[in-house]
């Protein structure tokens, strides 16, 4: 097992390079000098001079790179020119939000998701089903900032009962929660309704029922077990489209988190602070790829010894 | 999976899966409707997409305007009708750019195997590493925002994940007889991956085209909507839904209505979908 942990680990190693030079290289083919947009605020010619140097902007792009990795492994990730703050100091601080958005989404969407798969997979074809199937469907095909945009006219606008932006409190949650969680809850239902019906059909499953066995327990303990598998996998997936989908959800409620300071760095033209938030994100995916890969070994050995 | 080269098999699946699918039929429907829309949008509306009048700002749905008229008193149905071009458009054009980039790539890496097949692995595994929202955030940052750069973007983010389902299966079809067969007799490489292996891909690649589509389309809108997609005046569902977010309260119809079409189109896509992928891929549907 723990080779099998090493090795998934060292993998990783060739992807966090390619990830980090992409970014750095598409961050850094941009035209227009970071220098410029400074300008702005700082007039005097020295000052702009010292920060020129200081930021090493008249060094060739591979130095560059090499210089921003040494600093990327000491967790440095450069300076922000807009907010005038270390990188990896703003996203310490942004991170938090977003980390409580997207677990209360995820965690609503398995409770609902898990649920529904379930209570669809064990009567296939009834009307329950095709409800839920729809609910879920639904979750997944609607446009995340849609979804928010129609949860705030209903509740804050004619309800008036949850605030439509802001995090200052647990209400703050309920409606950017509800958004997240409907799709991603969507995707685990789903997933887990078809792995319920492929298990249902295996021997053991006869096998159990041909004990006696009560159905609530054959569904329960031994088909359920089994078809939850693949479920874990999509939990890694999910840290990608939670990420993903808390970008646009943030920007609507106006919730200081990752994804508003991607959009925000964008919109500012702040070079560094768009490179460490999506580096920051592309490695927590990473970092939760290689938990699933390990969790999935756990849970069904005949992955480990296959890949050993 | 049909395991055939004869492709006409594929559309029999097709047809028949249809014939008894009440869903997928559904889907095509809504899609066929939107598509004849999208092409036909100067016959259905009177209107101008782009044309202001601001004497009829923000005016509730009427008679005149069944969906009411945006902030700057365009007729918001016919915007959306407009809009139902670029959706459908940045849901197939770069799905499709994505589809064959993937195949090409995963055919090779398959087939040639070493050093080839690991380096191109890689630079999928980099890519499919990035949510993809943020990777294609971060190509439009540098191309900057507008409607074709966001068709690089979206076909540069979806490539490796087709890629890397090409590539597993080609590993498995090489070893097939017929392919043995076709190499003893000295057919060169590149008329075996044409004729050999890319025939069977097609199946796989049909679904998940199937499941792109709908995914872009999604993508466009959010991307729209966070002004790095489509720019002003183009009448993209997700740009309309942008200014409808700042009149949520006096005028909420300009922010609701595009987001509703979104919704229809992408789950008649999904409804398409899930009957191609069972009448295909039996193994994937429940």
């Amino acid at each position: 097992m723990i080779r099998y942990v090493l090795l998934k680990i060292f993998s990783t190693i060739p992807i966090l390079i390619g990830v980090s030079a992409l970014v750095f290289f598409l961050m850094n083919v941009v035209p227009g000098d970071p220098i410029a947009i400074m300008q702005r605020d700082f007039i005097d010619p020295d000052a702009l001079e010292r920060v020129r140097r200081e930021m090493h902007l008249d060094d060739p792009p591979m130095v560059r790179y090499v210089r921003f990795l040494k600093g990327m492994a000491h967790g440095d990730l450069g300076y922000s020119y807009k907010m005038r703050r270390p990188v990896s100091g703003v996203i310490a601080t942004a991170f938090p939000n977003t980390l409580k958005l997207a677990t209360c989404a995820a965690l609503v969407s398995w409770i609902i998701g898990i649920a529904a798969g379930v209570a669809s997979a064990v009567k296939p074809g009834s009307f329950l089903d095709n409800a839920l199937m729809g609910f879920s469907l639904t979750g997944i095909s609607m446009p995340t900032f849609w979804a928010a945009l129609v949860l705030q006219y209903i509740f804050g606008v004619l309800l008036g009962a949850l605030p439509v932006a802001g995090f200052d409190s647990w209400k703050h949650l309920v409606l950017p929660v509800a958004v997240l969680g409907w799709g991603q809850s969507g995707i685990v239902a789903r997933l887990t309704r078809s792995s319920l019906l492929d298990a249902m059909r295996r021997d053991y499953i006869r096998t159990a029922r041909a004990k006696g066995l009560r159905e609530r327990i054959v569904i329960s303990a031994h088909a359920l077990k089994n078809a939850l598998l693949p479920v874990v996998t999509i939990m890694a997936i999910q840290i990608s489209s939670l990420l993903s989908g808390s970008i646009v959800t943030e920007s609507v409620f106006g919730i200081p988190g990752i994804g508003r300071l991607a959009i925000g760095a964008i919109h500012n033209r702040d070079m560094p602070l768009l490179q460490g938030t999506v580096l920051f994100g592309t490695f927590l995916v990473i970092a939760g790829n290689l938990i699933a890969d390990m969790l999935y070994g756990t849970l069904d050995p005949r992955i480990r010894y296959v890949k050993d | 999976m049909s395991k055939t080269d004869d492709t006409h098999s594929i559309w029999r699946d097709l047809v028949r899966a249809y014939r008894n699918n009440r869903m997928a039929t559904a889907g095509l429907a809504i899609v066929a409707i939107l598509a004849l829309a999208a092409i036909f949008a100067p016959l259905i509306t009177p209107y101008d997409p782009y044309k202001l009048d601001m004497a009829n700002a923000s005016a509730a749905p009427s008679l005149e305007h069944p969906f009411g008229t945006d902030e700057l008193g365009r007729d918001l149905f016919t915007r959306i009708v407009y809009g139902a071009r670029i959706s459908l458009m940045i849901g197939i054009v770069p799905a499709l750019i994505a589809q064959i980039v993937g195949a090409v790539v995963g055919i090779v890496s398959g087939y040639y195997g070493g050093i080839v097949d690991h380096i191109l692995m890689c630079i999928a595994d980099v890519v499919l590493a990035f949510p993809s929202t943020l990777l294609a955030l971060a190509i439009m940052y540098t191309l900057s925002g507008s409607l074709v750069n966001l068709f690089i973007a979206l076909s540069v983010v979806g490539w490796a994940s087709t890629a890397r389902v090409v590539r597993s299966l080609t590993l498995s079809l090489k070893e097939q007889e017929y392919v043995e067969a076709a190499r003893s007799i000295g057919v060169r490489d590149t008329i075996i991956m044409l004729r050999h292996i890319l025939p069977n891909c097609i199946p796989t690649l049909i679904v998940l085209l199937t499941l792109r589509i709908p995914d872009y389309i999604l993508q466009e809108a959010a991307l729209s909507f966070l002004g790095m997609g489509a720019q002003p005046p183009t009448p993209s569902w997700g740009l309309i839904a942008t200014k409808g977010k700042e009149f949520l309260f006096s005028a909420p119809w300009i922010g609701i209505t595009p987001g509703i079409f979104i919704l229809i189109t992408v789950l008649g896509f999904n409804f398409m979908g899930d009957g191609v992928r069972d009448a295909l891929d039996p193994e994937v549907g429940g």
